[in-house]
């Protein structure tokens, strides 16, 4: 007899597996540890300048090139950094070790090209010299494939690695910079070289500990673009995240309190040097996510998606969703108060501690140090809310909140350049609170619906997207077969 | 009359008995003009018939299954649902008695996107709240994955296009049965069903055996295709099957004993009547008119046979048919070699009238039957039968109550190995006993499954739907 049943087996042999991915809130939170890095680096740079007997020009213009080839690194990496991460995390899901090493260096070679090209255009017009441009483009390079190799390393979780490569390359730097000085060499190329050696050590030692970790294959090194097209929105929110961090610390390069240190290296010393001590208060979230929200969050979250992977009763999901945002909830607040509490230390007894501290602080530094302090601290928390999105993958969220965050920090500043140089700091104060008033809001909003977002959001049928970067890849591969 | 037929899976894209008969049926209905409303699985099979149509089809509205999963969602669901429409979705996935009527202008007039819908809120909302009430203790995700999968092909062909007809006749119930009542629905006209199988029953055996669907939506499943039959049993004007065992079934499952009608199948009397008797020639040859699926049981008849040939040398048995499962066809031929029959003959798709001529008597070892085509065409070409007890063959070889015409052929349980063997056996021993038995059953067919009986009786139908 006649009848077709149920002909669609395979519509239901396919079920959506919800690997859960922890990576990104490593990958987040050692995103500020490049930044941190290059803060304290900068500050021992300015430290060595000043008992050594730098001039304040020699000073100033190394700052501005360390601070330039840092930034310029830290935004060309940020494209790829979080869609590169979720894309080793499902390779080590998937036990495609293979894959890992040869992706490295694809994304590497990109980022080198376009971020090379870009910079050496800039480098010619800059005003630097042959040796200055050269150097800062080698260590531009350095820095890249340093940050890249961190995303992966973060994805390991070889923190230890990560820290132990951090500590060489500060002592390295250091003593390679004292010793150059000591046989005579000027300031700028002596420490211009001694930060590249000392990126260079942390090169090294984070490549090695890949390769130790990863085997090699022969795998595309292309493939990776694939998670570009799907994952675009990743792409854009590391991207954003990034430029609203920078965003107004250039933008005070172009305004009143600006300084043209040589050609096109401007710096705004009076805003750029509490900016950079008072992002280091942000470490308390950054420590405090790592030991506490990680540790108390993470199995009630996996607990929760687990359900949905193995034959959890609905019963058991509403109760494990009710755990996981009791607890996701006590954790927010914690969090809040503890970068409440170390902000405010930061700007009570911080303030006092600057002016003994030979950084030349002045009062309008202060307050400064005092906004951005604040500012600095909503933006912590709001990033920590901003992770959780990504735990729940709402790409399409954070993509929105990070663009909020870059939009706002940097408008705000351009107007605030209108007002009195007091208020200078504000521009970034407002833009993240805003940042945090969404995160807050879709965090919220998000976590209400999760089954929705979990099981509904899911298209019937899988389907593959792919896009101009999966193109790129397959040129790219096609490129490399006919060479 | 302009009367659109609803088929499933048969005709015209495969050969068989309904295709067969639907086939002859509409040759003979010259006087009416039909439409071929057929549902399919696969989209690749699109224009691919096996038969030539006859001139009075004048249309074929192709719908397949797997066509629903390549509907692209057009975004967000901006449809606020009634609680009518609620309730009616929420009676769907429990497998209740939803408000069709609701769902048919949802997805017609509305034109609700199933895509749309599987993704939206709602469908989650209304799920765990049935899951909450109706199913506390199975996994989620499951229920959610299987929900989709059971209703997306139903909720497309609920929004597919309905060709104009004066009746909508389904062949079968299911979603045949469901779009024949949408037929009748958009154009308010009636709905008929000739059901050959009970085709509730064959999906539920189906899924019993499925390995692929996990035990807990077993129960599910089912209860999915007894809300799909039931539709029609309740929608419809007159519901018709081949035998008085089916029509019981149908009552049992919900249809109202008032509408039911037995109409059997009828076949080309004159033309099988002719075939000579097999001339004696020292071997008894054996026919099945089947084709190599699992659902006729086929490796059952080598084994039988195999048992068979251990005590009797002269036997032969002729497998006349198309495959249809290739992975299985190619089964029964291993199993033929490995266990050494040098006679058996797969003689694949041949004329029966012609071919008939070669044999003595024929078998049906089929796991489940309506009214075989093959067992009457034996019948009236005077050959005796041997079958399973399945449908209604039991019927067919011992007559109804208050037909006198005598046994024509033995009946054994289904998948009864040692049972066949002895019933051929029995069979082979005789030819009298063959000649008497195969004279019984012609007469019965004379009596009772010729072509015009059937087509008259059809065409009452049709005259009352007017009427």
């Amino acid at each position: 007899m006649a009848g077709i049943g149920f002909e669609l087996k395979k519509l239901f042999k396919r079920r959506g597996l919800f690997a859960a991915f922890r990576a990104y809130g490593y990958a987040g939170v050692v995103c500020t540890g490049p930044m941190l890095l290059g803060i304290v680096l900068l500050l021992g740079v300015m430290y060595l300048c000043d008992t050594t007997g730098a001039s304040r020009q020699e000073r100033e213009l190394l700052v501005c090139m360390i601070t330039y080839t840092l930034l310029a690194s830290l935004l060309v990496t940020s494209f790829l950094s979080m869609v590169v991460t979720r894309f080793i995390a499902d390779m080590l899901y998937e036990e495609k070790y293979e894959a890992v090493l040869p992706s490295f260096w694809g994304s590497t070679g990109l980022m080198l090209m376009a971020g090379g090209v870009l910079y050496g255009i800039f480098l010619i017009f800059s005003g630097a010299t042959l040796i200055e441009g050269l150097l800062m483009l080698g260590l531009f390079g350095e820095l890249i494939v340093t940050w890249n190799a961190m995303s992966y390393l973060t994805a390991i979780k070889d923190y230890r690695g990560i820290l132990l490569s951090f500590t060489a390359a500060i002592i390295i730097t250091f003593a390679v910079g004292w010793l150059l000085l000591r046989i005579g060499v000027p300031h700028v190329i002596a420490l211009l070289v001694a930060v590249s050696v000392g990126y260079g050590i942390m090169l090294l030692w984070d490549v090695v500990l890949l390769y130790r970790y990863f085997p090699q294959g022969s795998l595309s090194a292309f493939f990776f673009l694939r998670w570009v097209d799907v994952f675009l929105p990743l792409a854009f929110t590391g991207l954003f995240m990034n430029l609203g961090l920078f965003a107004h610390l250039v933008i005070m390069w172009t305004g009143p309190i600006r300084v043209q240190v040589k050609g096109l290296f401007y710096g705004a010393p009076y805003h750029d040097v509490p900016a950079l001590v008072a992002f280091l208060t942000i470490l308390v979230t950054t420590v405090n996510f790592v030991v506490s929200v990680e540790v108390n969050f993470y199995p009630k979250y996996r607990n929760y998606y687990s359900l949905f992977n193995d034959g959890g009763a609905i019963g058991d999901i509403m109760q494990a969703g009710e755990e996981m945002l009791r607890v996701l909830g006590m954790e927010l607040k914690y969090t809040a108060i503890k970068q409440l509490l170390a902000t405010a230390l930061a700007i009570s007894v911080g303030g006092i501690v600057l002016d003994f501290l030979p950084l030349g602080f002045n009062d309008l530094m202060d307050g400064y140090f005092r906004t951005l302090c604040v500012g600095y601290g909503i933006y912590a928390v709001a990033n920590t809310m901003l992770l959780l999105l990504l735990y729940f993958t709402d790409y399409k969220g954070a993509m929105a909140a990070s663009g909020v965050f870059a939009a706002l920090t940097s408008l705000f500043t351009v107007i605030s350049l209108r007002f009195s140089e007091v208020y200078f700091g504000f521009g970034f104060l407002l833009g993240s609170a805003v940042f945090f008033l969404v995160c807050a809001v879709r965090l919220n909003q998000f976590t209400r619906r999760l089954p929705y977002y979990i099981l509904s959001i899911q298209p019937v049928v899988a389907e593959d997207r792919t896009g101009i970067f999966t193109e790129l890849g397959c040129f790219l591969d096609k490129k490399l077969e006919h060479d | 009359m302009k009367i659109c037929l609803i088929l499933e899976g048969c005709y015209p894209y495969v050969f068989g008995g309904v295709s067969t008969w639907m086939h002859q049926y509409i040759n003979n209905m010259k006087e009416h003009e039909f439409i071929l409303w057929v549902i399919g699985a696969n989209a690749k099979d699109r224009g691919k018939f096996v038969y030539e149509l006859p001139q009075n089809v004048t249309a074929v509205h192709e719908v397949f299954l797997d066509d629903a999963l390549h509907v692209k969602a057009s975004g967000k669901m901006r449809h606020r649902f009634s609680k009518e429409e609620t309730d009616s979705l929420r009676e769907l996935m429990i497998c209740g008695r939803p408000d069709w009527e609701v769902l048919f202008s949802l997805y017609q007039e509305k034109r609700l996107n199933p895509m749309s819908y599987l993704q939206s809120e709602e469908f989650l909302d209304i799920l765990t709240k049935s899951c909450l009430t109706h199913y506390p203790y199975i996994a989620f995700a499951d229920a959610f994955h299987t929900m989709r999968s059971m209703l997306l092909p139903v909720l497309y062909l609920l929004g597919t296009e309905v060709p104009k007809a004066d009746v909508y006749h389904a062949i079968c119930t299911g979603y045949g049965g469901m779009l024949a009542c949408l037929g009748g629905w958009m154009y308010q006209k009636k709905v008929l069903l000739t059901e050959h199988g009970i085709y509730t029953r064959e999906r539920e055996e189906e899924i019993i055996r499925a390995k692929w669907v996990v035990p807990s939506f077993k129960k599910q499943w089912i209860s999915f295709f007894y809300m799909l039959s039931d539709i029609i049993y309740r929608r419809a004007f007159q519901v018709t099957c081949l035998f008085t065992n089916a029509m019981l079934i149908q009552i049992q499952m919900g249809c109202d004993s008032k509408k039911c009608r037995v109409i059997e199948n009828g076949i080309h009397y004159e033309r099988l009547s002719q075939i000579p008797l097999k001339q004696e020639d020292g071997w008894v040859d054996i026919g099945a008119v089947v084709r190599l699926a699992p659902i006729k049981d086929i490796k059952t008849m080598i084994y039988a046979f195999f048992e068979l040939s251990m005590r009797k040398k002269n036997v032969r048995l002729h497998i006349m048919g198309g495959v249809d499962d290739e992975e299985y066809a190619a089964e029964c031929y291993a199993l033929v070699e490995q266990l050494k029959l040098e006679n058996v003959i797969f003689t694949g798709r041949v004329d029966i009238i012609s071919y008939m001529e070669r044999l003595d008597f024929t078998i049906l070892t089929s796991i489940s039957e309506g009214q075989p085509l093959s067992v009457l065409e034996s019948f009236a070409a005077r050959r005796p039968c041997v079958t399973t007890d399945v449908g209604c063959c039991r019927e067919l070889l011992n007559g109804k109550p208050g037909d006198t015409f005598g046994e024509a052929g033995y009946c054994v349980p289904p998948m009864y190995r040692e049972g066949l063997a002895a019933a051929m056996e029995r069979m082979c021993e005789s030819r009298s006993l063959r000649l008497r038995m195969g004279k019984n059953g012609q007469a019965r067919v004379k009596a009772y499954y010729r072509q015009e009986r059937m087509l008259q009786k059809y065409r009452e139908l049709y005259r009352e739907v007017d009427g």
